[in-house]
C-alpha cells in the first residue's frame, strides 16, 4: 500500500512540531506538507492532493471549517483543536476523528486508524460536507463570508454584501468586493444573515437593504429594486409584501 | 438587644430624671391641694414614682419575653393583662408598705386610702405608655439590623458581581500552552521548564484574584508579562510588546485583573488573526488625580473578527462604574490599522462597604 499522503494545517508551530512528531514515528504517513493558516491550507490541499489533514480550528483569517467551504472536493479530515465546544458538539455525530490539544500519540495512533479505514472505502466526501453543515446549524449568525476566485482567498464582512443571488445548486455573492460563487443555499443565507438587514425580494434574490436606491412599479403585481450600484432586481408580490413590511 | 434604660447613659438619665420628677410633682401637687404636710407629701410621691421607677426596669423584661415576632397577638394581649395588674398590684402594695414604715399618721392613713383608685388607674396608665415606648425600641432597633443586614447583603451582591465581572482563565489559552509544553518537553525541555513556571506564576495570580481587590500597577503588569512572555513563546516574533510606565504610576493602585482582558482582546484580535508582526504598546501616565493608561496595538486591516468584540471590553466598564462610579473612565478608539483603549484611574477607589 501507498504511504498516507499528510498535510498539517496548524497556526502553531510548536503545535505543528508535536504532531510531526507523532506522525513521524507511523510507519503508514508521509507528511508532505505543513501550512500556518487557512489560505496556505486551501492551495496546499489543491496542489498537493494530500489523502489525509490534520486541520486546526482556530486560525488567522479564516478558521479550519471556513477553509473547508473553499476545497470543492476535501481529503479526509481530523480536526486538531485546544477548546472548542460548538466543535465538539458538531463533530459528534459526524467526524472521522477529532483531537484535543494536548494529546497522547496513543490518540493520534487511533485516529489514523479510523482514517485508514475510510481512506479503504473511499466513502468520505459526504461525511465532511455533513459535517460542515451541522457547523452551520451550530454557528449562529454570519458577520463574515469567505469567498474564493481562481488562487485568491477573500473574507467579505456581511455589511458589504449588497445582494445573493440564487443560481442552481449555489449562490452568487455581490458585494463591494466583486461577485462570488458559494457553495451554498439561499436558504442557508436567509437563515444566518440578519433578517432585519437582508430581505428575500425574489424567489432568487436576498436583498441587503442599506444598498436599495428606488423601488419602481414595473407591472401591475410586479416592481423592480434598484440597488445603489446600479442593479435592476425583480420583486415578486410575497417579496414586495415583505419589503414593506421591514421598511415600515 | 441591651436594656434600654442601662444601654446608655443618657437615656439612663432621662428614666429617673422623669421618675423623680413624677414624685416630686405629685408631692407639691398633694402638699398643695391636699395639704399634707411638705415632708409627708414629699416622701409619699417620692416613694412612689422611685418604686413605679424599679418595677419599670423590670417591665422589658415582661416585653422582652413577648416578643411579637415570635409570638402570637392574642397571647401577648392576655400576658400583658395580667402582668398590668400584677404590675399595678405590686406597686401599690409594696409602696403603701415602705410610706406606712416611714410615715406613722392616722390622717395620712385615711389620705393614702382615698386616693387607691387614682393609683390603680394611674399605674395601669403607666403600664401603657412603658410598654408602648419599650415596644417602639424594639421595634426601631430591629430596624436597624434588618437594614444593617440589608446593606451587608448588598456588599456581598456587589462583590459577587465583580468577581464574575473579573477575567477567568481563558480555556483556549490555557489548553493552547499545555500543548506547547507538550511539544517543547521532546525539543526543547529547558524553555518547556521556563513555560511551565511562566503559566504556574500566571495562574497562581489569577487564582488568588477573590483576595486583593486593589494591586499596585507594577505587581498587575509583572502578571501581564507573565502571560505576554508564555505567548511569545508560542507566537515567537509576531508578538512585540513594550510597556511605558512614568516612574510614580508604578505605586498607583489599579483594580487587580483590570487589564488583562485588554491584552487578551489585543491578542486575540491583533496576533491570532493575522500572521503578520503585532506590535502592543502599553503606556502609563500620571494625571492630576488619577493615572491614565493607554494601550495600542496594530492589527490586520483585512482581517473580520469572527464573532463581536466588546464582551470584554463591556465587563471592564461595568467594574469601572462598580469602583469609581462613574462610566466615562474608559474609551476605545478604532483605527485603520490601529486599535487604541484609553482607561482613567482616579486616585482613590471609593470602595464603599
Amino acid at each position: 500500500m501507498n504511504k498516507i499522503k499528510t498535510l498539517i494545517i496548524d497556526d502553531e508551530s510548536l503545535a505543528r512540531d508535536l504532531l510531526h512528531h507523532y506522525l513521524s514515528k507511523d510507519e503508514r504517513i508521509e507528511i508532505i506538507g505543513e501550512c500556518s493558516n487557512g489560505f496556505e491550507g486551501v492551495l496546499a490541499i489543491q496542489e498537493l492532493n494530500p489523502d489525509l489533514v490534520f486541520l486546526d480550528i482556530q486560525m488567522p483569517k479564516i478558521t479550519g471549517f471556513e477553509m473547508l467551504e473553499l476545497v470543492p472536493n476535501p481529503p479526509v479530515i481530523i480536526f486538531s483543536t485546544a477548546y472548542d465546544q460548538y466543535a465538539i458538539r458538531a463533530f459528534e455525530a459526524n467526524a472521522i476523528d477529532y483531537l484535543l490539544k494536548p494529546y497522547p500519540s496513543e490518540r493520534v495512533t487511533a485516529a489514523l486508524n479510523k482514517a485508514v479505514e475510510k481512506l479503504m472505502s473511499k466513502t468520505t466526501a459526504p461525511e465532511i460536507s455533513k459535517l460542515i453543515e451541522t457547523h452551520d446549524e451550530e454557528s449562529g449568525m454570519l458577520n463574515r463570508v469567505v469567498v474564493k476566485s481562481g488562487r485568491k482567498i477573500q473574507i467579505i464582512p456581511v455589511e458589504s454584501i449588497h445582494y445573493i443571488e440564487s443560481q442552481d445548486d449555489f449562490v452568487m455573492i455581490y458585494c463591494s468586493e466583486g461577485h462570488f460563487m458559494k457553495q451554498k443555499t439561499m436558504k442557508f443565507f436567509e437563515q444566518h444573515l440578519d433578517e432585519k438587514q437582508f430581505v428575500r425580494i425574489h424567489r432568487s434574490y436576498l436583498l441587503n437593504l442599506s444598498y436599495i436606491s428606488e423601488i419602481q412599479q414595473y407591472e401591475k403585481e410586479s416592481w423592480i429594486v434598484l440597488t445603489k450600484q446600479g442593479a435592476k432586481l425583480k420583486v415578486s408580490k410575497t417579496g414586495y409584501a415583505n419589503l414593506k413590511e421591514k421598511l415600515k | 438587644m441591651e436594656h434600654p434604660v442601662t444601654a446608655n447613659k443618657i437615656s439612663g438619665l432621662i428614666y429617673w430624671f422623669l421618675t423623680v420628677a413624677i414624685g416630686i410633682t405629685q408631692a407639691v401637687f398633694n402638699s398643695y391641694y391636699q395639704i399634707l404636710p411638705v415632708t409627708v407629701a414629699f416622701v409619699d410621691g417620692l416613694t412612689f414614682s422611685l418604686v413605679l421607677g424599679i418595677l419599670g426596669v423590670a417591665l422589658w423584661y415582661v416585653v422582652r419575653y413577648n416578643d411579637p415576632e415570635k409570638s402570637a397577638v392574642i397571647q401577648i394581649i392576655v400576658s400583658h393583662f395580667a402582668s398590668a395588674i400584677v404590675f399595678t398590684s405590686l406597686w401599690i402594695l409594696s409602696s403603701g408598705i415602705i410610706v406606712k414604715i416611714l410615715i406613722n399618721d392616722s390622717l395620712y392613713d385615711h389620705y393614702l386610702g382615698s386616693l387607691i383608685t387614682e393609683r390603680i388607674i394611674g399605674g395601669l396608665l403607666f403600664y401603657a405608655l412603658l410598654v408602648s415606648v419599650y415596644y417602639t425600641y424594639v421595634y426601631s432597633q430591629h430596624n436597624q439590623e434588618k437594614q444593617l443586614r440589608e446593606a451587608e447583603w448588598r456588599h456581598q451582591i456587589r462583590k459577587t458581581q465583580l468577581s464574575a465581572l473579573k477575567s477567568q482563565i481563558n480555556p483556549h489559552f490555557l489548553f493552547n500552552t499545555l500543548n506547547s509544553i507538550a511539544s517543547l518537553t521532546l525539543t526543547n525541555p529547558e524553555k518547556a521548564h521556563g513555560m511551565v513556571i511562566a503559566l504556574s506564576d500566571f495562574m497562581r495570580y489569577s487564582l488568588r484574584k477573590q483576595q486583593d481587590d486593589m494591586v499596585t500597577l507594577e505587581v498587575e503588569l509583572r502578571n501581564i508579562g507573565l502571560y505576554l512572555q508564555i505567548e511569545k513563546i508560542r507566537f515567537g516574533n509576531n508578538l512585540v510588546y513594550r510597556f511605558d510606565v512614568e516612574k510614580e504610576c508604578n505605586h498607583h493602585l489599579i483594580p487587580n485583573l483590570i487589564l488583562q482582558p485588554l491584552f487578551e482582546n489585543a491578542i486575540k484580535y491583533g496576533v491570532y488573526e493575522t500572521s503578520k508582526p503585532v506590535e502592543i504598546i502599553l503606556e502609563a501616565r500620571k494625571l492630576p488625580a488619577s493615572m491614565e493608561l493607554k494601550l495600542i496595538n496594530n492589527f490586520d486591516p483585512e482581517s473580520v473578527p469572527q464573532k463581536g468584540e466588546g464582551v470584554g471590553l463591556a465587563n471592564i466598564n461595568d467594574r469601572l462604574l462598580l469602583l469609581y462610579g462613574s462610566t466615562r473612565l474608559l474609551s476605545v478608539v478604532r483605527e485603520k490599522t490601529q486599535f487604541l483603549v484609553t482607561m482613567i484611574i482616579p486616585d482613590i477607589a471609593e470602595i464603599s462597604h
